[in-house]
């Protein structure tokens, strides 16, 4: 039995309150981020243009966007839905891969012992600056620096230098797209680099000397120590690039000549963002390809996670799990002996 | 104790919610402040302006409805104060109204998205709106949907009271499917070929405008002169400045509209003349590779690369000429002349047109007569902020009186005798349809590619151009 003071004490839940003051959160996530979320999934199944903005047509919209079975608009749509997938995936390598191996090296570099490198946090500094940098003015300082006439600054230095016709750097296809991947990688590899020193600098030290008294080679400590520990850190990296790079939007929306916009650097985001704002509203369309981009983002970021799941985790935890059983069957078997 | 302490966390809880919402309802909340007997009154009475349902009703019904007019404050809906400041301090200065009884709802951004900002305040069906500004590009968006703004008849204006203004303004104010007449533009936009005097002179052997002109009367006069330029430069100088440009004033002079009475896309003969001609231009650097609204666009002004800029009314100034020029003071500022150029052709503009939910109908009606056919308050506010107004009447008169010298950048010349000449001359009844941005900006975005080399044949580009706005526009007959 207890006392009436005890049942008292037990009433008291301070979770209560601790709910209340992150209510706020909640409430401004369910309104700005989560009705959205349903409301694209509505808005995707709805119809087109502005008469049929509130016609529900089913799953037209995707099977337009996926099929392209229709007239010469749903052939289009479709098209454009294929070519916009494939921008935004060749930008993306374009930038993870280069951003990945430069601000790994620079990590394995600012973190090394041995190497004794002057003015680290200065570079550190410098290096992450970029991403201070709004992504519009990065748009609007590149498409100045990389003005396709001869006007532009780096078209006029390689034409002093003896070339004879300006490069188009802003409305060819591959041109353009390097200037953009350059763009991006140059503004997010300090950040990464910063969150890679971050978990190098997590590894215990002593693991490091140990491979250092047994004579390992740098590249021997890279291959062996840093990276397998760094695997948590680079996973993460990765979702978030991935997803980031998926949802790309300002750099390759500016990277443009004036008002007009070019088809080979156009991504998911701004193609969402193009056929929202067409006069004829598509809300239909860019909806379906709002919903789709999430699919593919939630199937790419666990295919990412699957993969990187450290396998001699997985294969100790069954061996432990093994061996209980045995063990236990062993007690059972024993005490059956008996 | 365990009560108060529960109504502190809660009180700590909500206020801190609050203050996280505030943002986001601040202009709603400032307005209705304002606002808040007008919105009041109407919600009471007004029976048009309170449900979305009962409009829909208007529609059905009758053709011109009836607007309140016991609003207290006239509420002016515009993206920038550009505009709407000057002209609603001119108005209360000569009205006598005080300016508290005009609310200015500016939404303060570019005016291609204002659209969707008033789409946003107007589904509010408390939110006060009399008399809206509504940007050439897409004015067709609300000019046809009669839950959004009202016929000019119903605030008591006849058709007739606005013959003195240049016809295409009213073409455009035109609803296309009921026909009414929605908007009406105090402004003008027409445009015309601005050219450097000095090396047209050095290099063509003109001397006055008119020789100009008849270097540039049409486009294959253009094209020959681009040529004859091009020869004595050894392709240095450029007769116009972009592609781009030149685009805006070849549209208009397209002869029918880009969607028939089918509802089908028209891709004609026009499309693939316009095609060749960009290609030859633009291969032959007759045109500059600069594209407009870059950074380089205006400077080219000042060097002897570009002969000529394409130029409307709203452009004499910094935002066009008067920038290329260097600025007052400028390389080559006061050296340039006006003509009518190829083709007569208007580039932007801002229309008003009456909400479908104003509760002022005097004042509004009072606006709009005050700056457009009331022909002394236009002059005033022509010369006033030197606007290019749309009554000819008005205009006529001020280039009579000679009581505007013309753009400095022109060094003498006014700009308004030539632009009065193609505004006059802008013909685009039955042209218009509410597609028609889309439609030209991927026109001109497949022709741009083909002169570039996208494609090989122009008959790849317009099929690119078709399948693009098919890609853009749903709702068209595809076959």
């Amino acid at each position: 039995m207890r006392s009436s003071a005890q049942n008292k004490i037990r009433s008291i839940s301070y979770a209560k309150y601790g709910y209340m003051f992150i209510l706020p959160f909640f409430i401004i996530y369910f309104i700005f981020q989560l009705f959205p979320l349903f409301n694209t999934f509505k808005l995707s199944l709805y119809g087109n243009g502005d008469a049929a903005t509130n016609t529900f047509v089913g799953l037209q919209n995707f099977s337009d966007l996926i099929t392209g079975d229709g007239n010469i608009s749903v052939v289009a749509q479709h098209k454009n839905v294929i070519r916009v997938f494939q921008n935004t995936i060749i930008l993306w390598f374009g930038n993870f891969i280069p951003q990945l191996a430069l601000s790994l090296l620079l990590a394995v570099w600012f973190t090394d012992i041995n190497l004794k490198i002057k003015g680290k946090t200065f570079f550190k500094i410098v290096m992450y600056l970029p991403n201070i940098v709004t992504a519009a003015s990065v748009a609007a300082l590149f498409l100045m620096l990389f003005s396709k006439t001869k006007y532009g600054p780096i078209n006029s230095l390689l034409m002093d230098l003896g070339m004879e016709k300006p490069i188009d750097f802003v409305r060819d296809k591959w041109n353009s797209r390097f200037v953009i991947m350059f763009a991006q990688t140059w503004m997010w590899f300090g950040n990464t680099m910063i969150m890679l020193m971050a978990a190098i600098m997590g590894i215990s030290p002593s693991l490091f000397e140990a491979a250092d008294i047994d004579g390992a080679n740098s590249r021997q400590v890279f291959t062996r120590i840093t990276v397998p520990l760094l695997r948590p850190m680079v996973i993460y990296v990765m979702i978030t690039s991935m997803i980031g790079g998926l949802q790309m939007w300002d750099i390759p929306y500016l990277y443009k000549e004036g008002t007009t916009y070019n088809r080979n650097t156009e991504t998911i985001a701004v193609y969402i963002y193009n056929h929202f704002h067409n006069v004829p509203h598509n809300y239909g369309y860019s909806a379906a390809a709002s919903v789709i981009l999430f699919f593919v983002t939630a199937i790419l970021g666990s295919i990412c996670f699957i993969m990187n799941v450290d396998k001699d985790a997985v294969a100790r935890k069954k061996q432990i799990k093994e061996a209980k059983k045995q063990m236990k069957m062993q007690r059972k078997s024993s005490f059956g002996g008996f | 104790m365990k009560n108060l302490k529960k109504t502190l966390a809660l009180v700590a809880a909500l206020a801190m919610s609050a203050t996280a919402l505030y943002g986001c309802g601040e202009d709603s909340s400032s307005s209705s402040k304002k606002d808040s007997s007008s919105v009041a009154d109407s919600s009471s009475k007004d029976a048009s302006s309170s449900e979305s349902e009962s409009s829909s009703e208007s529609k059905a019904a009758a053709e011109v409805p009836e607007l309140k007019d016991d609003g207290d404050k006239l509420t002016i809906l515009c993206w920038n104060a550009d505009d709407s400041q000057p002209m609603v301090d001119l108005f209360c200065e000569k009205k006598g109204y005080k300016p508290d009884q005009i609310e200015i709802k500016n939404f303060k951004v570019q005016g291609g998205q204002a659209a969707e900002q008033y789409t946003a305040y107007l589904d509010e069906a408390t939110n006060d709106a009399d008399l809206m500004f509504l940007e050439a590009d897409w004015c067709l968006q609300f000019i046809n949907d009669d839950t959004q703004t009202a016929p000019v008849e119903s605030l008591g204006f006849k058709e007739d009271d606005f013959s003195a203004l240049y016809p295409y303004v009213l073409e455009i104010g035109k609803s296309t499917t009921t026909g009414a007449l929605k908007g009406v533009s105090w402004q003008s936009a027409a445009g015309g070929y601005c050219y450097r005097e000095d090396l047209a002179e050095k290099f063509l052997g003109v001397k006055s405008p008119e020789e100009m002109q008849a270097k540039v009367a049409d486009w294959d006069k253009f094209e020959a002169t681009a040529k004859e330029l091009s020869d004595k430069t050894e392709g240095k100088t450029a007769l116009s400045a972009t592609l781009g440009g030149v685009w805006q004033v070849y549209s208009g002079s397209r002869p029918t509209a880009w969607v028939d009475e089918d509802n089908k896309l028209v891709v004609d003969d026009y499309c693939s003349d316009y095609a060749e001609y960009a290609k030859t231009l633009w291969t032959n650097n007759y045109v500059t590779h600069v594209a407009q609204w870059t950074d380089e666009w205006k400077p080219l002004g000042q060097s002897d690369d570009v002969m000529g800029y394409f130029v409307s009314t709203w452009g004499f100034g910094d935002t066009i000429l008067g920038a290329a020029a260097g600025g007052e003071g400028g390389k080559t500022f006061g050296m340039w002349k006006c003509v009518t150029g190829p083709t007569n052709f208007y580039w932007g503009g801002t229309w008003f047109a009456p909400a479908a939910r104003c509760d002022n109908k005097t004042m509004a009606k009072e606006f709009i007569e005050f700056f457009t056919t009331n022909e002394d308050t236009a002059e005033a506010y022509a010369l006033s902020k030197g606007e290019y107004m749309s009554n000819k009447n008005v205009m006529e008169k001020i280039i009579k009186d000679k009581s505007y010298k013309g753009a400095p950048v022109l060094g003498g010349q006014n700009q308004f005798e030539v632009l009065n000449e193609v505004a006059q001359g802008i013909d685009m009844t039955g042209k218009i349809t509410p597609y028609d941005s889309v439609i030209k900006t991927e026109f001109s975005n497949a022709v741009q590619e083909y002169a570039e080399g996208t494609y090989a044949t122009a008959e790849e580009a317009l099929e690119a151009f078709k399948a693009n706005v098919a890609g853009k526009i749903t709702e068209l007959n595809w076959d």
